[in-house]
């Protein structure tokens, strides 16, 4: 342990550092939980609260790989370069000091020494593993499969798993453990502790997450993976950043010019006490200075060195050291990984046949084409988080391998509320557009079924009509057929006699306004509308147009046949390109 | 009762059966179970539910001759007006709200609709009355929905819930856990979930919006309630016009106010289409629940007696439907 300090500049360095990585963190997390309806002020337009997509405008991955996927600019995503332009001229600052994924396997790391001690201490791998390259190679991989138009970067892009797995497993933990708590304390009888409990559910409800909590689909899984990486960070620092990170490894081959490097000095005796606290595995004794793509510039090794060696140098080092500042990948292993994600791009789309889509790729209003869509999405699930209803969950094979956690509608979780555009606000690529209110009225993303083996009033002749009631449609997809075989509508016009009814049997096969009939009366408050008591009487049994029907699934979610709903949405029908025409 | 001495063997067990029963009871619901259980209306003298407010109108279906109800109605050119005038007419607020007590109002505020499309209650007539039971001494005026669209979308497009606020009201959104479960005591609902907020105020106003119904033909005050009750809902639909009633004897509003700036004539109750819409300024007012549906239903162009949920309710004592059983008083304003 050092007598002396370090010097002033080096403390305030880190002590910088931290204070960055924690606003950042702070902020991704404030942004993330705020991406969702803001119903605060009660608006009119459905509008978000906060909107975490700005991180990934800046983020240089998800600018390249979309560029080489979806072959089209967004503009808002150039604000990357803002970022890369940064990594060229100081290296891995991004990294080091605002990646809020990389702030929590740093702080996962420290938590867990802390406890653990020395028992689970590496040193073999506090130094420079050559198995970091690997995270090139995965960039590598992911690029090529890029090229041909598989955008899979956002699986492992850090900004993109972060934000899946604080949507998806955080916070809807985080919101049940809160509001358990709340109940506890409600319980718990007398005054201010009951009050405790009433103002901390109303906090969790109303300001932090705005809704009950939501539920989706592989969590487990998500979140296994979240705390399964987060957990390595006890054996191996900043194991994910060093080892996996694609983000990382571009930033660290454009870290390759970086004017800004530390520099050991002429004094040094090669104690290595610099490399103890070195987050990057970058071995900053090395007398040319730490491997320049490895360096995070987290500066605990100028700290720690007792005689204060290290420093910071502008401009290129010299001694002609330079062509093994950044780890040569290995030509062969680098050219393998490219084939390896060029042989990717088919295999991740075997399965189906692109004439026969799954019924449950239900895609969000908005959404482009299924090839674009794949193409263009980062898979970072923003949009479940924003979705009010909590209609959006992440996909697993129904988009086949290729769709693995980009956003499908499932109506036995919620439905498309009519007047809501947040998927839209949300997405940071585009891969859903933004809609207007009226386009969004007018999008079709799936087609309802009447299950006439189900249906309460078609199979019990009991009388239901809890989806047409629910129907947002002008007019209403779902009418009734009143048992004489004719239908009418809930109401278009004034005044006239639905009509007379007529035998059922007849009726069985007939679709509406058979042949020869004068077509379905539109009825407005016909005397024999009134609901009567007599035996005989016609039950209101659904029938959905789908011309009209927009296939948002809240007839679905609020049908009282709980287990297996009696009216259901499929992706067929869905109105995106021609690719999935109905009929 | 007189107090005798019994056996030590009958006395322990008869406390074992006491206590076995008891906690059998605890642990089928849990402790608060239990505790509703002890407290809950069916271990009291009284044969139905204990209402949460009485009605402050004349009891209705009470004496023989006509004019067992009585009703108002009020045509305006603004809401807030016409508003005003009929609770006039009723003997004003003070006769329904007295000074210190809770007021829950129970709108329609369903759907995530604008006030033009009339799926909702207008907002108007809620911040007026807001204003009126404020004025009546109110401690406090609540407002709550249990929605059927996303909650924050119908509070807001409804504009209830701003023009609530701004008259004095708290508007709270209904909660999970404000639902519990409670004896309804109906024919066809025997145990329901309801919103707390309706069973721990004082006075409840039911201020439902005139509307057609697929299912049901009419949807007013008695079918109001069913925003104040949680659970699988749909269910209800299967015996819509006896469920109804079951809810409308269950809330026992001391006031209804029926909204009909703006009624929808077809594609109720949720609709869209701005030409089922029929603007008619007005409003009717009653403490019997019946008759101001009864009223309501005709505006809508349906006939009270072809509507079974009204013929029960008359039949369990709920009020008139008849017209020439309410004494209507009609007024301009």
């Amino acid at each position: 342990m050092a007598s002396r300090r370090a010097p002033l500049q080096y403390r305030l360095f880190v002590a910088f550092r931290r204070g960055s990585q924690a606003v950042f963190f702070t902020l991704f997390v404030w942004a993330a939980l705020g991406t969702r309806l803001d119903a605060g002020a009660f608006s009119l337009e459905p509008r978000l609260d906060s909107n975490v997509r700005w991180f990934f405008h800046f983020d240089p991955l998800i600018l390249l790989s979309t560029v080489l996927a979806h072959r089209r600019l967004e503009w808002v995503l150039s604000w990357a370069l803002v970022v890369a332009g940064a990594t060229v001229l100081l290296g891995r600052v991004f990294c080091g000091w605002v990646c809020p994924f990389g702030t929590l396997h740093h702080a996962a790391g420290w938590v867990g020494r802390r406890v653990w001690r020395e028992k689970w201490r590496r040193p073999v791998l506090e130094k420079y593993h050559p198995a970091q390259r690997v995270r090139v190679w995965l960039l590598a991989g992911l690029l090529a499969a890029a090229v041909f138009g598989v955008n899979l970067a956002g699986w492992l892009d850090p900004l993109s798993f972060l934000q899946r797995s604080l949507t998806v497993f955080v916070f809807p933990l985080a919101e049940r453990v809160l509001l358990g708590l709340a109940a506890v304390l409600k319980g718990a009888g007398g005054g201010p502790v009951e009050g405790a409990g009433r103002a901390l559910e109303s906090w969790t409800l109303e300001q932090a997450f705005g809704f009950s909590p939501f539920t989706y689909r592989q969590a487990a899984l998500i979140g296994g993976l979240f705390i399964g990486i987060l957990t390595v960070n006890i054996f191996i620092r900043r194991f994910w950043c060093r080892f996996v990170c694609p983000l990382g490894a571009l930033l660290g081959v454009l870290s390759r010019w970086s004017l800004l490097r530390i520099q050991p000095g002429q004094s040094c005796t090669d104690c290595r006490v610099c490399a103890a606290d070195c987050e990057g595995g970058a071995d900053p004794y090395r007398p040319q200075g730490p491997r320049q793509s490895e360096c995070l510039l987290v500066g605990n090794c100028l700290v720690q060195c007792h005689r204060s060696e290290l420093r910071f140098e502008l401009g290129r080092s010299g001694g002609g050291v330079r062509g093994v500042d950044i780890p040569d990948p290995g030509r062969r292993r680098l050219l393998g990984a490219a084939l390896a994600g060029l042989a990717a791009a088919p295999l991740v789309r075997i399965g189906l046949r692109p004439d026969r889509p799954h019924p449950a790729l239900i895609r969000p209003p908005g959404a482009l084409a299924e090839a674009e869509f794949l193409a263009a999405c980062v898979r970072c699930d923003a949009c479940l988080k924003a979705c009010p209803t909590n209609f959006l969950q992440p996909a697993f094979l129904e988009g086949r391998l290729e769709g693995l956690w980009t956003p499908i509608g499932d109506a036995g979780f919620g439905w498309c509320e009519q007047d809501c555009t947040l998927c839209g606000q949300a997405c940071p690529t585009g891969a859903i557009r933004l809609l207007s209110l009226a386009e969004k009225r007018a999008a079709k993303i799936a087609t309802a079924f009447v299950d006439r083996s189900r249906c309460l009033p078609w199979v019990f002749e009991r009388e239901c009509a809890v989806c047409e009631e629910h129907c947002p449609t002008t007019p209403k997809a779902i009418t009734f057929l009143d048992g004489g075989g004719r239908g009418w509508r809930g109401g278009q016009g004034a005044g006239r006699r639905a009509g007379q009814g007529r035998d059922l049997e007849a009726d069985q096969g007939q679709s509406r306004g058979a042949q020869g009939e004068e077509p379905p009366v539109p009825y407005g408050i016909p005397e024999d509308e009134t609901d009567s008591r007599e035996p005989g009487r016609r039950f209101k049994r659904p029938i959905v147009d789908p011309e009209v029907c927009t296939g948002c699934g809240i007839c679905q979610f609020k049908c009282p046949v709980t287990d297996l709903p009696a009216i259901r949405i499929t992706a067929v029908g869905e109105k995106r390109a021609a690719t999935n025409p109905f009929g | 009762m007189t107090s005798r001495r019994i056996a030590r063997r009958e006395f322990i067990a008869r406390s074992a059966r006491a206590g076995l029963s008891l906690a059998g009871m605890g642990f089928l619901g849990g402790p608060g179970a239990l505790a509703q259980a002890l407290t809950s209306p069916a271990l009291q003298p009284a044969s139905s539910p204990t209402p949460v407010a009485s009605p402050a109108g004349p009891s209705p279906a009470a004496g023989q001759g006509a004019a067992a109800s009585r009703a108002w109605v009020v045509e305006f050119t603004a809401p807030a007006q016409g508003v005003r005038k009929a609770i006039e007419l009723a003997g004003g607020m003070g006769r329904f709200v007295s000074r210190g007590d809770r007021v829950v109002l129970k709108p329609n505020m369903g759907w995530a609709r604008p006030p033009e499309l009339a799926a909702n209650t207008n907002p108007d007539v809620m911040a007026e009355l807001t204003r009126l039971c404020l004025e009546a001494g109110a401690k406090e005026v609540l407002i709550t929905e249990h929605t059927c669209n996303t909650a924050q979308r119908c509070y807001a497009m409804s504009g209830i819930a701003q023009a609530c606020e701004s008259a004095g009201a708290k508007v709270l959104y209904t909660r999970d856990s404000m639902f519990r479960k409670h004896k309804v005591g109906g024919e066809f609902l025997k145990e329901w979930e309801v919103t707390d907020l309706f069973l721990e105020c004082d006075k409840i106003i039911n201020v439902p919006v005139a509307k057609h119904h697929g299912l049901s033909r009419v949807t007013i005050g008695m079918k109001n309630w069913m925003g104040a009750i949680g659970g699988n809902r749909g269910r209800l639909h299967q015996n819509i016009h006896v469920a109804v009633v079951d809810l409308a004897a269950f809330f026992k509003p001391v006031l209804t106010v029926v909204d009909c700036t703006r009624v929808l004539m077809s594609g109720g109750p949720s609709s869209g289409d701005p030409n089922h819409v029929r603007r008619l300024n007005r409003i009717v007012v009653s403490a019997d629940p019946v008759a101001a549906d009864s009223l309501a239903a005709e505006f809508l162009g349906a006939r009270p007696a072809e509507l079974p949920f009204l013929q029960n309710a008359r039949m369990r004592g709920l009020g008139e439907w008849e017209r020439s059983r309410i004494a209507v008083e009609t007024v301009k304003v």
